[in-house]
């Protein structure tokens, strides 16, 4: 499959450049740049779930885990931000691996079991754990933007842009990963696990490594919202969280990186939209979901999937035609 | 002695109260076509699932090459050179014919997560040759014209040919075909029983279950019988044929006899 993968990231590229042109109010902007932080957690937790067909009800304590390491390490300690931010990654990729190996030899959702109990009790961490983590008023203390060379990501248009160029690159490093060794073995797990293995394909190690991968994403994205929000509290890490990632993704079709960028995007952004609704939005917004989900079961992206694939069907028919 | 590609030592597995393989010996040289055949039930599956790692034995040892691989998992011995078709034919969908072949080459590359996502030039370079290596085994297996096309869009018979290419894109020593003719009709048997033999004549050793007799007269140097998980006799097609204990079995005399 020779599918130009520059092509469609080309044109993302450029829209995400030529945005601010168009939103200019700081308040959209910040919108924004929430939606790049989404789409880094849900790029990483659609490959989990849609290659090793697994389920973390989690990521929101690893996005956290990110948050207050960098926060901590700024704030607190003096340790330079992009070291802290290294160590964020670090530290949210330990505890992936250590809660990864043992469920994700087991076959059933044992991963989503586990990572709920994790997500609770990181939360559980970050509310008393008053001298580290200030407790569930949050970390008070003052820490620094990011910067690079003197230059200070200090307001909504710098943070949009270095936001989204991170989110840029982890596309462009995912889609590389799709498109490899790599990913065609992991959609070789998604397919048949049992065949996967037989051609020596350690499914097993796979899935930790993608989960692993997964949580640094949310850690990536969880360091960058505390740089830019200079403050943090345990309520942007609950439960509700990792569960609004998940629906995120299937919202937009597991297992695509796009999809996983179209959801975050999608329900970011409606709650926004359908203030027009007033009090209503909810149920708008809860009939949008359920809409996506009785016609497009494979998501936003999925739909456009579907398309491509009856498309290639029909050539393949007729190039079988011509051989007989 | 001469040096068995592959030694199955007194295996046995128990489901609860059943043997499903009682104590099964036999050698494997390199370089033939051997077939294991057996009424149904008689282990013969699992036989095959023990030797690929799919399933641990209760006792008793595989060696390949003179190394012992017992209760090794299924992705090691892929690793080891051990490849298998499945019964009921299984592709990869979702991923095209060249991409289900490319996964084959997977124990005999090496790129992961950091060079595929950097694109680094060793990966790229190994990417050419999975490509080439992937096209040939197509080539081998006559798919090569096909390769873009989805795999599940193939009729039953090619991919059955696909499973054979796969499996021979992991350079495999010994490949463990599960009944390869099955859901087969006479025609597409026959082209299924060429291929194995070009596939042995390529210098792999075969070893088969099959319930089609005439394949596996046709084909095989060497047979195996297996009864409910015992192996009753072993020898050429000749031999089996007129083995007593064979024919009983398959003619139902046992219950007389017993």
């Amino acid at each position: 499959m020779k599918r130009n993968i520059y092509i469609p990231f080309a044109a993302v590229a450029l829209l995400v450049f030529l945005l601010p042109i168009q939103v200019r109010s700081p308040y959209y902007l910040g919108v924004l740049i929430q939606v790049g932080y989404y789409s880094l957690i849900c790029m990483g937790l659609s490959l989990l779930m849609g290659y090793a067909g697994q389920i973390s009800l989690g990521h929101a304590a690893f996005f956290g885990l990110g948050a207050y390491t960098s926060a901590i390490l700024t704030g607190t300690y003096g340790v330079s931000p992009w070291l802290a931010l290294l160590a964020g990654l670090v530290l949210a990729g330990c505890v992936a691996w250590v809660i990864g190996t043992p469920t994700l030899k087991l076959k059933g959702h044992y991963l989503a079991m586990a990572t709920l109990g994790i997500g609770e009790i990181v939360y559980i961490f970050f509310n008393a754990e008053v001298e580290l983590t200030g407790g569930p008023s949050g970390y008070t203390q003052k820490f620094p933007y990011l910067s690079i060379r003197g230059f200070i990501f200090n307001n909504e248009l710098k943070q949009y842009y270095l936001t989204w160029v991170l989110v840029l690159i982890i596309l462009i490093l995912n889609l590389h990963i799709i498109n490899s060794r790599v990913g065609r073995a992991l959609r070789s797990i998604h397919a048949d696990e049992e065949v996967a293995r037989a051609v020596g394909v350690n499914t097993a190690r796979y899935k930790v490594m993608i989960f692993v991968l997964s949580a640094m994403y949310a850690a990536l994205a969880g360091s960058l919202y505390a740089h830019n929000i200079q403050f943090i509290a345990p309520g942007s890490f609950d439960a509700m969280y990792s569960i609004l990632f998940v629906t995120m993704v299937i919202v937009g079709g597991m297992g695509s990186i796009w999809g996983a960028i179209s959801g975050a995007a999608l329900l970011t952004l409606l709650p926004e939209i359908l203030r027009v609704f007033h009090d209503y939005n909810i149920l708008v917004y809860g009939f949008i979901l359920l809409f996506i989900m009785l016609f497009m079961p494979g998501g936003i992206f999925g739909g456009y999937r579907m398309v491509w694939d009856i498309m290639n069907r029909m050539r393949a028919g007729k190039g079988e035609a011509k051989d007989d | 002695m001469t040096e068995h590609l592959l030694e199955v030592d007194s295996l046995s597995r128990n489901f609860g109260g059943v043997k499903a393989v009682n104590h099964v010996s036999f050698a494997l040289n390199p370089g033939v076509i051997k077939a294991i055949i057996g009424p149904n039930g008689a282990g013969k599956t699992t036989l095959f699932n023990l030797i690929a790692g799919n399933l641990r034995p209760t006792s008793g040892a595989i060696r390949l090459n003179g190394k012992n691989v017992t209760s090794l998992p299924d992705y090691r011995m892929a690793t080891l050179g051990v490849a298998r078709t499945f019964q009921m034919t299984r592709v990869f969908h979702g991923m095209t014919i060249l991409e289900n072949v490319m996964v084959g080459r997977h124990t005999r590359s090496r790129a992961g997560f950091f060079s595929a996502a950097l694109r680094l030039p060793y990966m790229r370079r190994e990417e050419r040759g999975i490509l080439q290596a992937a096209m040939k085994a197509l080539d081998f297996v006559g798919l090569g014209l096909k390769s873009e096309q989805p795999a599940d869009t193939l009729p039953f018979r090619e991919q059955r040919l696909l499973e054979f290419a796969r499996a021979l894109a992991t350079e495999p020593r010994l490949i463990l075909a599960d009944e390869p003719a099955a859901g087969l009709n006479t025609r597409e048997t026959k082209e299924v029983a060429a291929l194995i033999r070009k596939i042995h004549q390529s210098g792999v050793t075969v070893l088969l279950v099959e319930h089609d007799m005439s394949l596996v007269m046709d084909i095989s140097e060497e047979i195996i019988v297996l009864d409910f998980g015992r192996k009753i006799a072993e020898g050429t097609p000749e031999e089996i044929k007129r083995n007593e204990d064979v024919v009983a079995v398959y003619l139902g005399k046992r219950d007389i006899d017993a």
